[in-house]
């Protein structure tokens, strides 16, 4: 259960917890006892993951096991179990539609690449829905699935779109595999793999090839208010939506257009469409179902070959390798792969970004440091 | 006094944003949004609350508020809102859903 250190990550340092309770002011103090609560929450849950998964390792032959709760518009998890494995469709559509959507993803996964679980070791599937109020969105926490009702306004509940299931669950396989560093290039690109399968879970469900699917992420998300047809395109990212409160889709879809910033850390929901893009163009030029040869080079680069630093030309490279691992060097797939990469600008083989490139996106977040550094300390004094 | 709000990340990835002069809210309004500063000790926030290092999927909030004597950024991971920093948080989620006090978008990449 090694992989599991990593849902800690979002918790303070515990050295850091007792000097903010020894030293801090209130509000330091506040929030080191808050985070000792949420760590001890995760701690006994963890545990009784990892009792099951011991459990499951000895005995059990691949299947799905899924658990959704409600957490009551609170914020307590997992909350109250409200369908378990087996259990008949309950009415309320969140929970059902987490519990289809979670045997969905599973299928996908076994079905088409004998992966059992997120883990690769029949890992237990819980969700919790109802999280919070007027909650517009869903994460992967480390340990399971949560969502939330969505505002009403701009957001429908999170469970509509399959895809977000398996966009979710998916950062749960790259935890336990790559463990892509959630930051710039590298949280791009697994921010890209989550809607690479994500999209993969619904067009497996859907029975659809690659020119027939929509290749659209969280299409039937947003209420009829907004402008746009869903979150980001694949085909086509910047399209998705241009809308008074939300703004315009800020996608790029190739490295001409990459968009450096601090924020979103470091723009890891922006620059995905360029992989995505890629993804796309390959799926497209090899034609049929889109998991069988596109999604199998994927998968296996992204569960075998990607390191938490692989950035965009990495995964490039090692796409490529994949190809010529599975396909044959030279083959059409692996001609493919490289096609669709230079498609958004980027070459197979081709030397590192240039330094300007990693410069401005680490330059850019400093020197903000130092500039916010200055303004504070100017008006503190 | 001046508020600039900006929620980014979430699996949506979207910026929602506000900037509000509080001399153009309600009387009501401004005063309940002054007593959340209030209640925060907002002046007195670390400028940065963040996890040590980012989930997947998280917002991340970032708040500037203007007052003639001082300017002062707080930037919170989703994770680490405490039950003092959530009224505040919420609503300025509400104002901002509305739509009324949007930032342009090239504001958002900096």
């Amino acid at each position: 259960m090694s992989h599991n250190i990593n849902c800690l990550q979002c918790i303070v340092p515990p050295h850091m917890l007792k000097n903010m309770l020894a030293n801090g002011s209130d509000f330091q103090k506040q929030i080191a006892l808050a985070s000792i609560a949420v760590s001890g929450q995760l701690r006994g849950h963890r545990q009784a993951l990892a009792e099951s998964v011991n459990f499951l390792a000895t005995t059990a032959t691949p299947g799905k096991h899924r658990t959704v709760y409600t957490a009551s518009n609170g914020s307590t998890l997992p909350g109250k179990v409200v369908r378990a494995e087996g259990a008949p469709a309950t009415g309320d559509p969140a929970t059902d539609e987490a519990y289809d959507g979670s045997g969905a993803t599973y299928d996908f996964y076994w079905d088409v690449y004998q992966r059992n679980s997120v883990d690769g070791n029949g890992l237990w599937l819980d969700s919790t829905v109802h999280y919070q109020q007027k909650y517009d969105n869903a994460f992967w926490n480390g340990q399971q699935m949560i969502y939330g009702d969505g505002d009403g306004q701009l957001f429908n509940r999170l469970t509509i779109a399959l895809d977000v299931i398996g966009h979710e669950l998916t950062h749960g396989v790259t935890q336990y595999t790559s463990n892509l560093s959630y930051q710039n290039q590298s949280g791009a690109l697994n921010e890209s793999i989550s809607d690479v399968f994500g999209s993969l879970v619904k067009q497996y469900k859907l029975n659809q090839t690659a020119d027939q699917a929509d290749w659209l992420i969280g299409q039937g998300l947003f209420t009829s208010n907004v402008k746009g047809i869903a979150l980001r395109s694949m085909k086509a990212p910047g399209t998705a939506y241009d809308d008074p409160v939300l703004g315009k889709d800020p996608q790029p879809g190739t490295m001409t257009a990459y968009v450096n910033t601090a924020q979103d850390n470091g723009g890891v929901h922006i620059n995905s469409g360029i992989p995505n893009h890629a993804f796309y163009l390959l799926a497209t030029a090899l034609g049929g179902f889109a998991w069988e040869k596109a999604g199998k080079i994927w998968f296996v680069a992204a569960t075998t070959k990607f390191k938490s630093d692989t950035d965009f030309q990495g995964a490039a490279d090692l796409t490529s390798q994949a190809a010529g691992e599975l396909y044959g060097q030279g083959s059409a797939e692996q001609q493919a792969v490289q096609n669709s990469w230079t498609g958004v600008g980027i070459t197979v083989g081709a030397q590192p970004q240039p330094q300007s490139q990693s410069q401005s996106s680490g330059c850019l977040p400093a020197a903000l440091s130092i500039l916010q550094a200055l303004l504070g300390g100017n008006t503190q004094n | 006094m001046r508020i600039e709000f900006v929620r980014s990340g979430g699996f949506a990835g979207l910026f929602l944003t506000a900037n509000i002069d509080l001399q153009t809210l309600s009387p009501d309004e401004s005063a309940t949004l002054e007593r959340e500063i209030n209640d925060t000790a907002f002046f007195d926030l670390p400028e940065q609350i963040k996890p040590s290092s980012p989930m997947p999927d998280r917002f991340e909030y970032q708040i500037t508020i203007s007052s003639p004597q001082r300017t002062h950024t707080v930037t919170v991971g989703e994770s680490l809102v405490t039950d003092t920093l959530r009224p505040l948080v919420d609503h300025l989620t509400e104002l901002a859903r509305t739509g009324k006090y949007r930032r342009p978008n090239s504001k958002f990449f900096m």
